[in-house]
């Protein structure tokens, strides 16, 4: 018996297919998983921090910027949302490695919290997303504010939202949003992102890995 | 006090309602009071009716800087209820609903006292324990409360959607003998029988200061000059704290703004009031037909007569997660008061370090029902200068003593009460 | 509505934001008698206009900032850094 497949429990979107309006231009909408660890600065090891991280190639982007390391499924993206304090997510792997790489290499200079079993992931992309995701966003989406290398966390539907986005190089024109929710609010905000999207109109594909 | 009957509708019908006399005096002020009592809203008319009836005491002022009943009585949500948890507190607040019961005979005003009913819910197992215990609570005080189960609820209110995802209904307990007042009623009714037994009813007539002779507050400064009194009552919701700093003392109070909200009328939707339990949202229908709701404070503190956007969307969504139907609707208005939010969330009916200075404060967002209980007893209180035995708990000396009443035990953040 | 620029996050809505009560007070400390405590665990200065408090940025950086606030405008008159 093969192992069931992490992270699609909890349902989120509806099955793939059309949703919505039938507009030239519907946006994509999508669930997808990550492994996510929470870094935190050790008090007074800023320097030792530094260090280790570049032993790791991790990167550690100022607050409010997302970095990327590594390509295809070693990937790392790593999002600074506090001072001293960055949640960095990668494709699923085996339970608990990623966190154990990050800690071992981190070692004294951060506390690492695996926080990947708690987050639910959707994308919102295409030309219209950002008119979508205004509908329940109050950060200022447009792409001279909220570049391909902003990060923030947010509150949307009255539901908490780390906000970033996951666009491949030169998609100007077709951003990729990525925000992660509390697993327990992901049917709640699939709601509203179904909601949000019914006057443009969605397509909804099959949740990812990717 | 011309007395208002059928016959005297009949009669007035037939002469063209020429006979009509003002429902109270609009009085000037005099120099001079035994009892002056700063503002004209529920629980300061009521003392003042209350002085008059049960102590005999007429020599008594009522002051308010604007029209009578423009403050937070003429801003609830109407709701009359004594669904409480601590024994003190049902007492007072069952007292407070017997003498509602009573009102209309008692004042001879139609103050439109329905006793509707009040349904509150539960959405969790361990709300629904909850709401158990706080019914065998009232048991014990032999206030009647029924315990139903989702089925009942539905067929009670078929309005609800007990199934929501996010907070489905599980239960909820329902206190038929509670209901709604049409409150700026309560306020013209209390002003008239007032008026009627001598009471001097000052509008536009603003506290501007509270000068002291030692431990004594000598009168009351206002807009209309210097007015003397031997005993000066403070009931002036949402503004306590700055009255109490004119007479050089704190009270445990925040001002914190609570909205509230009506839609559009329609025909008869809604025949009891529902209380959601997952978020704070309560909604009843008035007789002209308008869905009349709020939810809680806007979680910070404001004396701006007004509400703010999040509050006003956080409401509305409650509203139509508990009652899909409701999205149909428009709301019409919605308007602000601010309240006396207390450390506790219980109301005070005290003496101050101001020997002869008394004050009714901390009502949070449930004076409204208090109303008839909270006049009995801030007026036996100044009589007498003891505290009456059903708000003997309500002094301001319990923040000192340590024996604060927490129905809900969130500690002294006004903000989370 | 409030916008509340928070010292990490910039300008932000108050739906990011829980009050966390008068910052003005400070805490008795062990010397001082029961009369200390009751007057800042429970009485407070209430202004209708300026007020100092705390609000925490639960929805963001889920910091602490210091606010300096009208009560009768809400107006904002600055925030920063605990």
């Amino acid at each position: 018996m093969s192992k069931p497949e992490r992270g699609l429990g909890w349902g989120g979107l509806p099955p793939p297919g059309h949703h919505g309006a039938l507009g030239r231009d519907p946006v994509k909408l999508q669930a997808f998983m990550r492994d996510a660890v929470e870094v935190r600065l050790a008090p007074g090891m800023a320097e030792a921090l530094r260090h280790a991280a570049a032993g790791l190639g991790l990167a550690l982007p100022g607050m409010g910027e997302s970095a990327g390391t590594g390509s295809a499924t070693g990937a790392v993206t790593t999002l600074g949302l506090a001072p001293g304090e960055w949640l960095a997510l990668a494709r699923p792997e085996e339970p608990g490695a990623f966190a154990r790489r990050i800690a071992s290499g981190l070692e004294a200079a951060a506390s690492v919290v695996e926080t990947g079993h708690g987050l639910a992931c959707f994308s919102v992309s295409g030309r219209a997303a950002r008119e979508v995701l205004a509908k329940g966003c109050r950060l200022d989406l447009h792409p001279a504010v909220f570049t391909s290398s902003t990060a923030a966390r947010t509150v949307i539907a009255q539901i908490p939202v780390t906000l970033w986005r996951k666009d491949e190089a030169g998609a100007a024109d077709s951003p990729v949003f990525a925000l992660a929710v509390p697993l327990t609010f992901a049917q709640s905000f699939a709601h509203f992102l179904l909601g949000a999207s019914a006057g443009t109109g969605a397509e909804i594909l099959p949740a990812s890995k990717d | 006090m011309q007395r208002y009957s059928a016959f005297r509708l009949a009669l007035e019908a037939l002469r063209g309602h020429g006979g009509w006399q003002p429902a109270w005096r609009d009085a000037a002020p005099k120099d001079r009071y035994k009892v002056v009592i700063v503002g004209a809203g529920g629980h300061g008319l009521a003392t003042a009716y209350h002085l008059a009836r049960d102590h005999g005491i007429t020599d008594v002022a009522v002051l308010d800087k604007g029209p009578l009943g423009l403050g937070n009585v003429g801003r609830n949500t109407t709701i009359i209820r004594s669904n409480y948890f601590t024994a003190p507190n049902i007492r007072f607040y069952d007292h407070s609903l017997k003498l509602w019961e009573n009102l209309e005979r008692e004042l001879n005003f139609n103050v439109m006292v329905s006793q509707r009913g009040s349904l509150n819910l539960a959405h969790s197992d361990g709300q629904r324990d909850l709401f158990a215990r706080r019914a065998n609570a009232m048991r014990l005080e032999g206030v009647a409360i029924e315990m139903l189960d989702k089925d009942a609820v539905k067929a009670l209110c078929p309005l609800i959607d007990v199934d929501n995802g996010r907070y489905p209904v599980v239960g909820g307990f329902l206190q038929r003998r509670a209901g709604t007042v049409r409150h700026d009623a309560v306020a013209w009714g209390y002003a008239r029988a007032a008026s009627a037994r001598g009471v001097d009813i000052v509008q536009h007539c603003e506290v501007t200061a509270i000068p002291r002779e030692g431990a004594r507050a000598m009168g009351v400064e206002t807009t209309r000059g210097f007015i003397g009194a031997d005993k000066v009552v403070l009931a002036v919701a949402g503004h306590s704290s700055r009255l109490a700093a004119m007479a050089g003392f704190r009270l445990p109070i925040e001002t914190h703004v609570l909205q509230a909200f009506v839609t559009e009328a329609v025909k008869p939707l809604l025949d009891i009031v529902v209380t959601y339990g997952a978020g704070h949202f309560y909604v009843s229908q008035s007789d002209k037909g308008g869905l009349v709701f709020g939810g809680g404070t806007d979680g910070y503190n404001s004396y701006a007569q007004r509400g703010t956007l999040p509050m006003a969307e956080e409401v509305h969504a409650a509203g139509i997660t508990l009652m899909p139907a409701l999205s149909r609707l428009r709301t019409l208005r919605q308007w602000g008061g601010v309240m006396d939010m207390s450390m506790d969330g219980n109301p005070i009916i005290s003496t101050t370090p101001v020997e002869n200075l008394a004050v009714s404060t901390g009502w949070c967002y449930g004076g409204f029902k208090a109303i008839p209980a909270g006049g009995t007893c801030l007026a036996h209180l100044v009589a007498t200068g003891a505290p009456h035995p059903l708000a003997a708990h309500f002094g301001l000396n319990r923040f000192e003593t340590g024996a604060v009443i927490d129905e809900r035990g969130v500690g002294p953040h006004p903000y989370l009460h | 509505m409030l916008r509340i620029t928070c010292p990490h996050c910039g300008p932000r809505d108050e739906i990011e934001f829980r009050y966390r009560g008068d910052a003005s007070l400070s805490r008795p400390g062990p010397e001082d008698d029961a009369k200390a405590f009751q007057r800042y665990a429970y009485e407070r200065e209430n202004p209708a206009g300026m007020h100092l408090e705390w609000w925490l940025h639960v929805g963001g950086c889920r910091r602490a900032l210091k606010l300096q606030r009208d009560t009768a405008s809400h107006v904002i008159g600055g925030a920063g850094e605990p």
